[in-house]
């Protein structure tokens, strides 16, 4: 399964759960830390944010911001 | 904040000297750039994001690299690929599907290619000289079907 369609997945069960249509969902806080692990920083953490960056988008969401 | 070698910047964009005087940019700082700097105009007007997809697959059908596709408020049409196959590169031919129209188009003319990947970043412990290059890069190509 990709990351996509884990974020879209994500993204039906707010709405099927009652979630207006209308009301526009953002991820307003994240980042991958590094004390969980050292390959966070390195080019790992980078697919991540783009991969997860361009599937949260994609399935609807409207605006992401990264927190340092 | 964490110092010292092995310890990162608390959220992951830099690493810190004992001063926490930022010593490194890490490798999600260059992925921000270019998704803010590159794959998205920088400016706070609205962007449209389309579906897209590749057909790129190891063997047990996980999909190896993915395609984000934007229209930007500069009108230029704007593709992310990731490409999670750290060990090899791929080649792809890039469509657009007009669904209403039931046909496909190409990129034509100059191209703006940005990449970061692996052999672009070196991430060095403190006290100890960075060698490698770091950051991503980018040049202009020319769309064979432009």
């Amino acid at each position: 399964m990709t990351r996509l369609r884990w974020c879209g997945g994500i993204v039906k069960i707010w709405r099927d759960d009652g979630l207006p249509k209308d009301v526009p969902m953002q991820i307003t806080e994240s980042n991958l830390a590094y004390d969980t692990a050292a390959q966070y920083m390195q080019p790992f953490g980078a697919l991540w944010l783009a991969d997860y960056a361009g599937s949260f988008l994609t399935v609807c969401g409207k605006a992401l911001f990264y927190y340092q | 904040m964490y110092r010292g070698c092995g310890g990162w910047g608390t959220f992951g964009m830099f690493n810190v000297d004992a001063n926490y005087d930022v010593t490194q940019d890490t490798a999600q700082f260059f992925s921000a750039q270019m998704l803010t700097q590159e794959w998205v105009d920088p400016v706070d007007e609205s962007h449209f994001v389309y579906p897209a997809s590749t057909d790129i697959k190891d063997s047990h059908g996980h999909v190896l690299v993915t395609a984000y596709s934007v229209r930007r408020p500069d009108k230029q049409w704007s593709l992310l690929l990731v490409n999670k196959d750290q060990a090899n590169l791929h080649s792809v031919v890039v469509e657009f599907h007009d669904s209403a129209k039931h046909s496909n188009h190409y990129f034509q003319g100059t191209i703006r290619q940005v990449s970061f990947g692996g052999g672009q970043l070196c991430l060095a412990c403190e006290g100890t000289e960075r060698i490698c290059p770091s950051g991503w890069s980018g040049g202009d190509l020319r769309s064979e079907r432009g």
